[in-house]
């Protein structure tokens, strides 16, 4: 196989995925007409099914400590974009906002988790949360995002440069970015705080544990008969971010539009279940037909009890030298349940 | 008798963009695309890298390849918009779902080799981008990349060595 049938090989395939993908034939008039001033050229948002949340690095004085980094201080602080561009969705999220609510944490020596508030607006179809996770033995241990752990995508792995350089060349070693609230623009670059560099020298004291806090994932919770449960996806966007005091924020906001089909789905399919069970066990046929009719006069998304959600995290424990799946993949299962509760 | 041609208009800067739209657009989508596993993100870096141009269309005076300089401008925009002052959260994973349908056939192999070249790291992602998808000389990606073409050449190397064993795993290959 030579070398350019391979890039054929490539260059055949992506414009087969591609093909729908063309371009917009007026879009050269909009930015001629937007270079003169006449038309704004609208950037867009990822509406997909998990949405690009743009962060605005202010340059701030130090923050007075006590400054609590929840829902209200995000959607006027750090991404004010639904406050400026989509007033409506700011308003209903504001109007739906729980603070506290019910929750419980899985055993975790390493991290407590709070949900510190959570919204769900089905008006503007979006459920947001925002949770502060701390260090349970911060004189040992040092917390960061997963998503600080080479956040430029240059980390290769074996056969990249081990050679620690400022230039952004491809690497063997891992980085941590460092661009806390409350510090000025992380810009600096390499070595400096806020900036980036190797993970030693990035951290506040490398004496201590590098603990990094990966969300994965947040569900619904479905009640069923016979004391089952379904569970849903959320699929959503996040946000994650650092206070100088060691805490590690996280702010999610989950789209509801899809989330009614896919209880519709997970209906249909214990439907079916109760139905394979009739026929085979006849004498039970009653019992099975009740329990689908009522899953399906039960089914709400949010009763007047409230909707039970899951949101899951890992915590891996960093060492220079790591293996890369044992970086990805450990440290999974734990979770936090929390029930929110209709506001009106 | 000397002999005076009359040369045509000058072609108007508003025209020149027209051209340069027409020409590029869709394969600066494709590898935008590519690049940011994002649509909506996609066409924005589309959309400011045509922006650049027109307003630098005064200051290129043709050193160098109009490619390479528009490529050149499109990958400095996707790169701001993964790292540098704006952060862009988005999912790691690979979401082909985003993409329109597909007017073609489509051959065996062809999504496994469209996500193995999405999930490589960033900087082997470029250069198959521009080499094998673009059809770029090593001189023309090392010139829009901004490094240089030994560079470019071994980064090259890397991702296929990479693409080949990912997609082995998956049973394909690059034939």
């Amino acid at each position: 196989m030579t070398e350019s049938r391979e890039d054929e090989r490539i260059r055949s395939a992506l414009n087969h995925i591609m093909s729908g993908l063309n371009g917009n034939p007026y879009l050269a008039r909009r930015i001629i007409a937007n270079t003169k001033g006449e038309e704004p050229v609208a950037k867009k948002f990822s509406a997909s099914a998990v949405l690009a949340v743009v962060l605005v690095i202010i340059t701030t004085i130090a923050l007075a400590a006590g400054v609590i980094y929840n829902q209200e201080w995000y959607w006027n602080n750090r991404n004010s974009y639904e406050k400026a561009n989509r007033p409506e969705v700011y308003e209903a999220i504001m109007a739906n906002m729980v603070e506290n609510p019910e929750q419980i944490q899985c055993e975790d020596d390493d991290v407590q988790i709070v949900i510190q508030d959570a919204s769900w607006a089905p008006e503007a179809n979006i459920m947001t949360i925002s949770f502060r996770a701390t260090p349970k033995k911060p004189d040992l241990d040092e917390l960061h995002s997963m998503w600080a752990l080479d956040t430029d995508g240059s980390y290769i792995g074996e056969g990249g440069s081990s050679t620690v350089t400022d230039d952004s060349e491809d690497r063997a070693v891992h980085w941590l970015w460092r661009s806390d609230i409350e510090m000025e623009d992380a810009s600096r670059g390499y070595g400096n705080i806020p900036g980036y560099g190797p993970v030693a020298d990035m951290m506040d004291d490398s004496q201590k544990h590098l603990l990094l806090i990966d969300y994965t994932g947040t569900h619904v919770s479905i009640d069923l008969p016979d004391n089952t449960a379904g569970e849903l996806p959320m699929p959503g966007s996040i946000d994650m971010f650092r206070s100088t005091n060691g805490d590690v924020y996280f702010v999610g906001e989950f789209d509801l539009s899809s989330l009614q089909e896919d209880l519709s789905s997970l209906l249909d399919d214990y439907e079916q279940k109760m139905r394979d069970l009739a026929k085979k066990n006849p004498d039970m046929k009653d019992h099975y037909e009740a329990n689908a009719l009522a899953a399906r006069e039960d089914s709400n998304l949010i009763g007047e009890n409230g909707i039970t959600c899951y949101l899951t995290y890992r915590i891996v424990e960093y060492r220079e030298g790591m293996d890369d799946s044992d970086l990805y993949t450990s440290g999974d299962g734990r979770s936090v349940q929390f029930i929110i509760r209709p506001v009106r | 008798m000397s002999t005076v041609v009359a040369k045509g208009p000058a072609i108007t800067k508003d025209k020149k963009l027209e051209e340069l739209v027409d020409r590029y657009q869709t394969s600066l989508l494709r590898v935008c695309f590519t690049f940011l596993h994002d649509r909506s993100l996609a066409e924005d870096a589309v959309q400011e890298t045509f922006i650049k141009v027109y307003k630098s269309l005064d200051s290129f005076h043709g050193d160098g390849s109009e490619k390479t300089w528009i490529f050149r401008i499109a990958m400095n925009t996707c790169r701001d918009m993964l790292r540098g002052r704006w952060f862009r959260f988005v999912d790691r994973r690979v979401d082909l779902s985003q993409l329109p349908e597909q007017t073609v056939q489509m051959e065996t192999g062809d999504k496994e080799i469209m996500t193995a070249v999405m999930e490589l790291p960033v900087k082997l992602r470029e250069v198959i981008l521009l080499c094998s998808f673009e059809g770029m000389t090593t001189y023309e990606a090392a010139e829009s990349l901004g490094i240089t073409q030994q560079a470019v050449s071994s980064r090259l190397k890397r991702a296929k060595e990479k693409l080949k064993k990912e997609l082995k795993g998956k049973g394909c290959d690059l034939s």
